[in-house]
């Protein structure tokens, strides 16, 4: 109607009075900026009674049907009416009127009609064809069991269209496509999923700000993102180590109750946030530089669980659930486990604990015990454990060099593991393995059965071999200088050991067995005699591995 | 649009200056108390019109600047004049111009998972559709006729109204890991607004027959009006322009 006025006023001036005049709106009836809706909101009897008549004219001429006709479970003696418009038979898609009857008289009226529909309501192309064309514009077959349904769409920028509308689910997503029933054109298509991924902001543990993604469901926000390849998810183990022990023995199944949670998306939890948002960039390390797709290169869902015990509880569960508060754990089939740290008041060799997640060389060391869990399989004792804990290492430093600056000092990328929670100093050096009491030199190997066969220990020499292959530098022990690759190539020797350690070594490996794989690895994708592979053996000699 | 409007008012001028010799010369044609136009022409293109906005998008701040290349459209006049007293005279025209043109959109997309890293995408969103209708009150000044041309000088105040697709979001197409996006396209709104102006121009009949000629106008109309592009922001247009029209005119 409002462009005809505009037209007609344009010609004769003066027909805009009349025309206003004929057309002079029912109260309750609020104008909308979409031509032709007409939005039904009847506030006092007068606007009731003008609208029971007209819906009650509606539906005699089928103009709207009856849908639901329910009795008011919470109010007595009332019952709800809910009609569909129709425009010569066919559904007009988001046109409907509720309408509350009290003993018969209408207590309320509220909805949207659309008015000046004018087409043919027989479709041009029938519903077999309109499924052909969804097909081929997705790729893939649209299942017989998706009915679609011939409506009417109020187009957003004015008019209608006859379409034929498909609700389609795939796993990413499920969307409404309405196909034009006379063209065959997408007229509108929409995600009608109910939970939609989105971005937060976190605060981390050591308190910086970073972006977190996450899912918007039912009006809160959860650690579940949805925007990378992999599903990441981090659960919210409320402090119940028991809960957690029978989650990850299988006899509890974790259900999206349990995940991490916020109201505003401002996330303050930060040992939810850290972990889940650096299980984010790990799986973007790893992506980037090897364009691996997560731990089993098939993007295996990664689940994070933090909060297994509470701070305050440590005098009542240390004992028996040491690791919930002093570890963090890769446990098998994408699922971590990070340790709460300890109380402020509490000490361990003089160090504090905080919430292990908030070291991003940590979480992105768990993860890559899950990569070598679907690579080399290496075995977790001796110096084959001594491998897989250096590669986790070695992944978790680089995932730091990649995402952070380097330096000293929180949040900043240097050799050390874990330095950002447990304060001063970490747990190893990768610079310096002696000054933690673990070997930097094969001649130094921790040979005892603890820490099965020394796996936490002797991975040092390794540590150290790629340490110096990077950076150069003399060997403590040996006072053989290495001539590294310098920072500025740090991907290359990254890449030396990822390409080694997932796809040369084998479960049983020895420290031999890695320095004769690097090597070949540097050959590989360097050349023979290449600066990588100089680097490579120069520092395996210097930590005495031949 | 300064020189613009000096170049009409010149031309006007340098019109009536010139005008009185023919005048003497020549016996005067009969006057008429009626004239009827219409006309089909052109409106200048009006200036490039920027926008530029900005929304939270990923925990940062999304930005996007939109420009309107504005490109001659094509216009229909319809006038109606009456002489008051001697050459004197009140009109009326209406002119209407539409047309489509292009919208260059440039936005600066935040990244999902890093603060500070944002994407910068461009395209064009086409088939922006834009129409104008001008009311023009007019005084009009009639020269007294030389044979079959007839001249009249017009000008006063003009309500004009602009209708226009305004873009006010963009999509992007992205996929991870998000490094990079590209223009999907813009998601538009029609809005309308209106304003007041002035118009200032002339209008040349040659009459063939007693009462039917044709002419040829030539108006320059100008108001500033403030799209509402979405609650809280406001684009502000030129409408109108150098308007140049031929058609056929009826004098009685």
């Amino acid at each position: 109607m409002h462009v005809r006025v505009r037209v007609l006023w344009a010609i004769v001036p003066m027909a805009t009075l009349a025309v206003c005049l004929v057309t002079q709106p029912i109260h309750g009836q609020v104008a909308e900026s979409v031509r032709g809706r007409t939005t039904i909101r009847a506030e006092n009897s007068a606007e009731r009674r003008a609208w029971t008549s007209r819906i009650d004219s509606m539906l005699r001429t089928g103009e709207l049907r009856l849908r639901q006709t329910r009795d008011d479970p919470m109010v007595p003696d009332r019952t709800h009416e809910r009609a569909d418009q129709y425009y010569r038979g066919v559904r007009v898609f988001g046109a409907d009127v509720t309408r509350q009857l009290r003993g018969g008289t209408t207590e309320s009226v509220f909805g949207t009609i659309y008015e000046g529909i004018n087409l043919d309501p027989a479709p041009t192309i029938d519903e077999d064809r309109a499924r052909e064309i969804l097909a081929t514009r997705l790729g893939r077959e649209i299942d017989d069991r998706i009915v679609p349904e011939l409506v009417v769409l109020p187009l957003d920028a004015g008019g209608y269209a006859l379409t034929w509308r498909f609700r389609v689910t795939a796993r990413a997503d499920t969307r409404q496509y309405f196909i034009d029933a006379t063209t065959g054109a997408t007229r509108l298509e929409y995600s009608d999923r109910k939970t939609q991924a989105a971005v937060g902001r976190a605060t981390g543990v050591l308190g910086d700000a970073k972006k977190i993604s996450v899912r918007s469901a039912s009006g809160q926000f959860q650690a579940r993102d949805d925007l990378r390849p992999p599903t990441i998810e981090t659960y919210d183990m409320k402090g119940d180590p028991v809960r957690t022990d029978n989650v990850l023995s299988g006899r509890v199944n974790l259900s999206s109750s349990d995940l991490g949670s916020d109201s505003d998306n401002d996330w303050t939890d930060g040992a939810i946030g850290d972990a889940h948002v650096y299980a984010g960039y790990t799986y973007d390390y790893y992506f980037k530089r090897f364009g691996r797709k997560g731990l089993n290169n098939a993007d295996i869902r990664m689940q994070n669980l933090v909060h297994p015990v509470r701070r305050s509880d440590f005098q009542i569960y240390i004992r028996d659930y040491e690791d919930y508060f002093v570890n963090a754990f890769y446990d098998g089939g994408g699922v971590m486990v990070y340790g709460e740290g300890l109380p402020p008041n509490v000490t361990a060799d003089g160090q504090t604990w905080d919430f292990l997640s908030g070291s991003l060389d940590v979480v992105a060391h768990e993860l890559s015990h899950g990569v070598t869990d679907y690579t080399s399989g290496l075995l977790y004792r001796n110096e084959s454990g001594a491998l897989n804990e250096s590669f986790s290492d070695i992944m978790g430093t680089s995932v730091e060099f990649f995402f952070q600056a380097a330096g000293n000092g929180p949040l900043r990328a240097e050799y050390l593991i874990a330095e950002d929670v447990v304060r001063p100093g970490g747990l190893r050096s990768m610079s310096d393995p002696g000054s933690f009491g673990d070997p930097d030199h094969y001649s130094k190997r921790f040979l005892g059965s603890a820490d099965n066969g020394g796996v936490h220990i002797n991975s040092g020499i390794p540590n150290q071999a790629f340490y110096l292959a990077i950076e150069s530098g003399t060997n403590r022990t040996s006072g053989i200088a290495v001539p590294g690759v310098g920072g500025a190539n740090r991907e290359q020797i990254e890449k030396v050991f990822y390409r080694a350690f997932t796809q040369l070594m084998p479960a049983n490996s020895t420290f031999s067995v890695a320095r004769a794989a690097t090597i070949q690895a540097a050959r590989d994708l360097y050349g023979a005699n290449s600066a990588a592979e100089r680097a490579v053996t120069a520092a395996w000699t210097a930590v005495g591995v031949n | 649009m300064i020189a613009r409007a000096h170049l009409v008012t010149s031309l006007a001028a340098a019109y009536l200056f010139a005008a009185p010799p023919l005048v003497m010369a020549q016996a005067a044609a009969k006057p008429t108390r009626f004239t009827i136009a219409v006309s089909g022409g052109v409106q200048q293109a009006a200036d490039e019109v920027s926008d530029h906005f900005s929304f939270p998008k990923n925990v940062e701040t999304e930005t996007v600047d939109v420009t309107y290349p504005m490109k001659p459209w094509a216009l229909i006049d319809l006038a109606a004049g009456y002489r008051v007293w001697k050459n004197v005279g009140v009109g009326v025209a209406v002119s209407v111009t539409s047309g489509k043109g292009d919208a260059e959109v440039t936005a600066s997309v935040p990244h999902p998972f890093f603060f500070n890293q944002p994407r910068t995408v461009t395209g064009t969103e086409s088939d922006i559709a834009h129409s104008e209708t001008g009311v023009h009150l007019q005084m009009q000044y009639m020269i007294p006729a030389t044979g079959r041309l007839h001249f009249t000088l017009e000008g006063g105040p003009s309500w004009l109204n602009i209708e226009h697709e305004v873009v006010t979001d963009v999509t992007v197409t992205e996929s991870y890991p998000y490094d990079t996006a590209a223009f999907g396209g813009a998601v538009t709104k029609s809005t309308k607004a209106s304003a007041a102006g002035f118009n200032a121009g002339i209008d040349v009949t040659w009459l063939f027959a007693e009462s039917v000629g044709i002419g040829g106008i030539v108006r320059y109309t100008r108001a500033d009006v403030d799209l509402a592009a979405v609650e809280g922001r406001s684009i502000t247009m030129k409408a109108g322009g150098l308007q140049g029209g031929v058609g056929i005119r009826v004098l009685f």
